[in-house]
């Protein structure tokens, strides 16, 4: 095929330009077309009138406002309108020119997007993502009633057996019910959660089982015979190393031998939300798996179990409360001992979420947790507008050439709205990666749990569908004011480059506003956090008024193999091999220790009451908290004891009931009288001698006063379940595998359920502060990173729009310092209101957070003197940089440019 | 769409080629004469006046002779009615009939 020469070829690329580019390749074919059949000679004179020619067509184009031909044959008529490609296509041209631009936003808006995409996988995974059963929807949830008015209760093995019986409007009753495993292996012991179950429980939900195989009807018919297990898909991977061969081993679980009969599907993870559940074991296995429950299976007052149900076809929720409240009042009149008072109820299975009563405060809680990365993003919405308002002015010209060239207003806001939600839809994108490592951060950093837990926690459809409407949504909010303003300049000044030159302060007040908003966020993210982080310091320096460093405790259950008469024997002959071993101080037993978080209380009746108020509490009795403890305790944990003795060999089962009063009790009851001697009665309970007084601790958390307290020795009221205190004078950590030797040459079979040094246990009590310090002072130290970056970004703006303004002060003889004082002022003008309304802010929330800090006042002065410092230094910094390039200015060559 | 343009005696020539079989730029300044700065913007206003329609050629005669293909140009029927008006006015328009080539200076 002949082609042009190359010159000709040259003048036709030139004149192409002329031709609007829609039309451009057509009319470059045709004119191609024509002149290489016309031959060498005059090619280029006749190469000419196609100047003319585009030309022509621009012409005719500009006249009608639009394409002037819709060609036939060649290219499809042009559609004016907006399509998201086009949109796209024309944001993604016009941010790569600018890229520092570009790379800055996405980073921003990552950083917010990501934080907030974290927090919401884990509201998802506790309050939105439902268990993986079949069919939800005729699945329900049958609750028993307490007298004591708590309608959601849990029920009966007998109860539940009942309900299978007298009711024919299900087409299975499953029961299931939490249970705390140990895991032994080698010497190392795992506490593991898991379920208890009915036989039916993995037909009846569709639980589905990788490998193996679920329970046969044998296997749930007589207790105690079938020690058999399902593991859990979590616990399978976690400690088994997805060993396919796992299936018809053995594993110990609180001594017992389990066979392994089955893995779960990795669909299925047990029926709590956002944690997996690690093994199902048949509820005959009760005795083993939940010890203080030994009666589950044969007491109708047992209530261990929560009960889900599969309607029968055509059933309906109303006719199932109905079937199942009349098996509620056949119960209340046969058997009145154990079920006068408790009734059924029926809820639709979707319907609930963790439980009935949690499920009103849970969405609300949940949502709460997202104001904190809320805030967060705000602040980089609000530095993004900043920036865009600073791109769009100078942008001006090329907004104002589209204006003039006939662009709607409309179209330039959707233009300027394409950029700002593809930035905003990139960020996004970077925000789920930077989440699902946040979250792997954040799960990583709850060990000090005693049982350990596999979370369920991640990125599913809902967190992705969550993200990109939150992206969308955040690249309209940052985008619209900013477009709505760049969309109607003034074309005329615009054009001539007039305008950016001229500094008018009210102009930008949009600007100013930002900077106050971003300010005053992340002064308040700042000082919430630091009022968390005070708590910690304070809560760490709180003297729990017993010894924390010198101990480890055990987690000890003696009726896994051991009835009462067994039990005390067992725990008597632990307690004399740990007193005779080298390095052991002090050894003790108790069911409750200080700071445990869970109570329990009796009723005392006060027998010289020394008010009115008492003498009414004197009617009816007081609850008190109380353990039950052996003798050494006091001194074990380094109580002090101010008065009277600790208890003895001699308070044993049969002699004179005795009990030991903290000192806050002591003065609750009798005031400065020393009671020793005196005797506390209890209503319905034999009345109990004080034998001494010991010093005040902390009962349940660190926040708590000094409150009362009773100690009543363990031989006189036996209980199974208990903590075993060992004071040693070695590193308590290292000490732990010899004294489990210990305990273990008592008996094999009685595996501790949980170990721990006193002080891990005492990081648990400040785990949540912890938590609560970390993650608010992560997101404010985000939210300040951001809102100096918006700092720098704005003035530095301002600075390059003053810079005129700049150098005819210079020339006029201000000085470089005069200059960097000028625009500093500026900025931490700005940055003062903000401050002061984040304060306003803080003072607010801190009341509400009131009952959450430790040792501190939500206006605890060291916070807000601490966080206003921080916050003033960085934004003095942040405005001292673009202060500096402001003084950098030559004067000579801005005047030059005029 | 049909808009009313200035019938001059350039494009009075350029519809009458058209008509006579002459369908595309250099084929029509051949034939009347006159300049391509005049021919081509003449034949613009007549597309975006819907005078005159265009397409490009089919079939494989281009590949056969060894050219690209052109774009060739022809009357609509509004365009015809304009040649038929441009005629009664123009009276010299009837020599180019005759002519086979050089044509009558404008």
């Amino acid at each position: 095929m002949r082609r042009l020469p190359l010159r000709c070829r040259g003048l036709l690329a030139v004149a192409a330009r002329l031709v609007p580019a829609p039309r451009r390749a057509d009319w470059r074919r045709e004119w191609t077309s024509e002149l290489t059949c016309t031959g060498p000679r005059r090619l280029l004179r006749r190469t000419l009138p196609s100047f003319s020619d585009a030309l022509a067509i621009r012409r005719l184009e500009r006249q009608q406002g639009g394409p002037a031909v819709g060609a036939i044959g060649g290219r499809r008529p042009l559609r004016f309108g907006w399509s998201p490609l086009r949109a796209a296509q024309r944001a993604a041209r016009s941010l790569r020119q600018s890229p520092v631009f570009s790379i800055a936003a996405v980073l921003t808006l990552g950083l917010g997007i990501g934080a907030n995409t974290a927090i919401f996988s884990f509201v998802n995974a506790v309050a939105l993502k439902p268990p993986t059963v079949d069919d939800p929807g005729t699945l329900v949830r049958i609750y028993t009633s307490t007298p004591e008015g708590q309608p959601y209760g849990s029920t009966s093995f007998l109860e539940l057996e009942d309900i299978v019986e007298q009711t024919d409007v299900f087409d299975g009753v499953v029961g299931y019910a939490l249970a705390a495993g140990a895991l032994t292996d080698e010497g190392r012991i795992e506490l593991l959660l898991g379920e208890i179950v009915t036989g039916n429980y993995f037909d009846v939900l569709g639980a589905k089982i990788a490998m193996g195989r679920a329970f046969r009807p044998e296997e749930y018919e007589t207790p105690g015979t079938h020690p058999v297990i399902v593991l859990g898909h979590g616990l399978w991977v976690r400690r088994f190393g997805e060993d396919p061969s796992i299936v018809g081993q053995a594993i110990r679980l609180n001594g017992v031998s389990f066979d392994v009969i089955g893995v779960a599907d990795e669909s299925y993870r047990g029926m709590l939300p956002a944690l997996w559940v690690d093994f199902w074991a048949p509820s005959m296995m009760v005795r083993t798996l939940i010890p203080d429950a030994p009666n589950a299976l044969t007491s109708r007052r047992s209530r261990q179990f929560m009960v889900h149900a599969r309607l029968r076809d055509g059933v309906t929720v109303q006719e199932a409360q109905a079937a199942v409240g009349l098996v509620a009042a056949r119960l209340e009149e046969t058997f009145p001992e154990s079920n006068a008072g408790h009734s059924m109820s029926v809820l639709k299975a979707d319907s609930v979420r963790l439980h009935p009563s949690v499920d009103v405060w849970l969405l609300p809680l949940a949502m709460a947790a997202l104001v904190v990365p809320g805030l967060v993003l705000l602040i980089a919405c609000t530095n993004l507008a900043g920036l865009l308002l600073a791109r769009a002015t100078d942008r001006r010209k090329e907004i104002a050439v589209r204006l003039a060239l006939g662009a709607s207003r409309r179209q330039i806001v959707l233009y300027l709205l394409g950029e700002s939600v593809l930035l905003s839809l990139v960020g996004g994108a970077l925000g789920v990666l930077l989440a699902t490592w946040l979250v792997r951060m954040i799960t990583a950093l709850t060990p000090p749990v005693i049982i350990s837990l596999s979370f369920d926690v991640g990125v599913d459809y809902r967190v992705l569908v969550f993200t990109a409407g939150l992206s969308v949504l955040v690249g309209i909010l940052f985008g619209l004011v900013p477009a709505l303003r760049a969309s109607k300049p003034e074309l005329s000044r615009a054009l001539k480059d007039e305008g950016a030159v001229v500094w008018r302060a009210r102009r930008l007040s949009l600007r100013n506003a930002l900077i106050v908003g971003q300010v005053a966020v992340s002064m308040l993210l700042l000082l919430v956090a630091g009022l968390f982080i005070r708590s910690l310091q304070e809560a760490v320096n709180i003297d729990p008024g017993f010894d924390t460093e010198s101990s480890i405790v055990f987690t000890m259950n003696a009726a896994v193999r051991h009835d009462e008469p067994a039990g005390r024997e067992y725990y008597r002959q632990v307690l004399a091999r740990l007193n005779a071993y080298p390095g052991v101080t002090g050894v003790a037993l108790a069911d409750r220790l200080p700071l445990g978080f869970s109570g329990q209380t009796m009723q005392i009746l006060v027998d010289q009451p020394r008010s009115e108020s008492s003498r009414a509490d004197a009617e009816r009795g007081e609850a008190i908290h109380f353990a039950r403890i052996t003798p050494g305790y006091f001194h074990t944990l380094g109580i002090d004891l101010l008065a009277g003795r600790d208890f003895g060999d001699l308070d044993r089962q049969g002699s004179p009931p005795v009990a030991i009063l903290s000192e806050a009790g002591a003065r609750h009851l009798w005031g400065d009288e020393n009671p020793v001697g005196n005797t506390i009665r209890r209503p319905g309970g034999v009345p109990l001698q004080v034998v001494g007084v010991a010093r005040d601790t902390r009962v349940r958390t660190l926040g708590d006063g000094s409150e009362p307290y009773l100690y009543v020795p363990l031989e006189q009221s036996y209980e199974s379940m208990l903590e075993l205190i060992i004071a040693t004078d070695r590193d308590p950590a290292a000490f732990i595998g010899e004294a489990q030797e210990v305990i273990l040459q008592v008996d094999p079979d009685v595996i501790p359920l949980e170990v721990m040094t006193m002080s891990g246990g005492n990081a648990m009590i400040l785990f949540p502060l912890r938590m609560a310090a970390g993650l608010l002072g992560g997101f404010g130290a985000l939210g300040l990173l951001l809102s100096s970056v918006g700092i720098i970004g704005s003035l530095a703006y301002s600075v390059s729009c003053r810079s005129h303004e700049v150098g005819v002060r210079m020339a006029l003889g201000a000085s470089p310092g005069s200059v960097v004082g000028m625009v500093v002022s500026g900025g931490m003008r700005l940055v003062g209101v903000g401050m002061a309304l984040g304060m306003v802010a803080a003072l607010g929330v801190g009341q509400l957070l009131q009952g959450l800090l430790v040792g501190v006042s939500p206006t605890d002065p060291v916070a807000f003197l601490g966080v206003t410092a921080l916050l003033a230094g960085v934004a003095l910094l942040a405005s001292w940089l673009p202060a500096r390039r402001a003084a950098a200015v030559d004067p000579l060559a801005v005047l030059r440019k005029q | 769409m049909v808009a009313k343009i200035r019938m001059t005696h350039a494009t009075a020539l350029v519809l009458q080629a058209l008509s006579s079989g002459h369908g595309y730029g250099f084929d029509i300044m051949d034939t009347t004469g006159l300049p391509g700065g005049t021919v081509y913007p003449a034949l613009r206003r007549l597309e975006s006046a819907g005078l005159v329609e265009s397409a490009w050629e089919e079939g494989n005669e281009a590949q056969l002779e060894g050219r690209p293909a052109r774009k060739y140009y022809r009357l609509t029927a509004d365009g015809e009615t304009a040649r038929q008006d441009a005629a009664a006015r123009f009276r010299v328009l009837g020599l180019l009939e005759a002519s086979a080539s050089g044509g009558p200076n404008s």
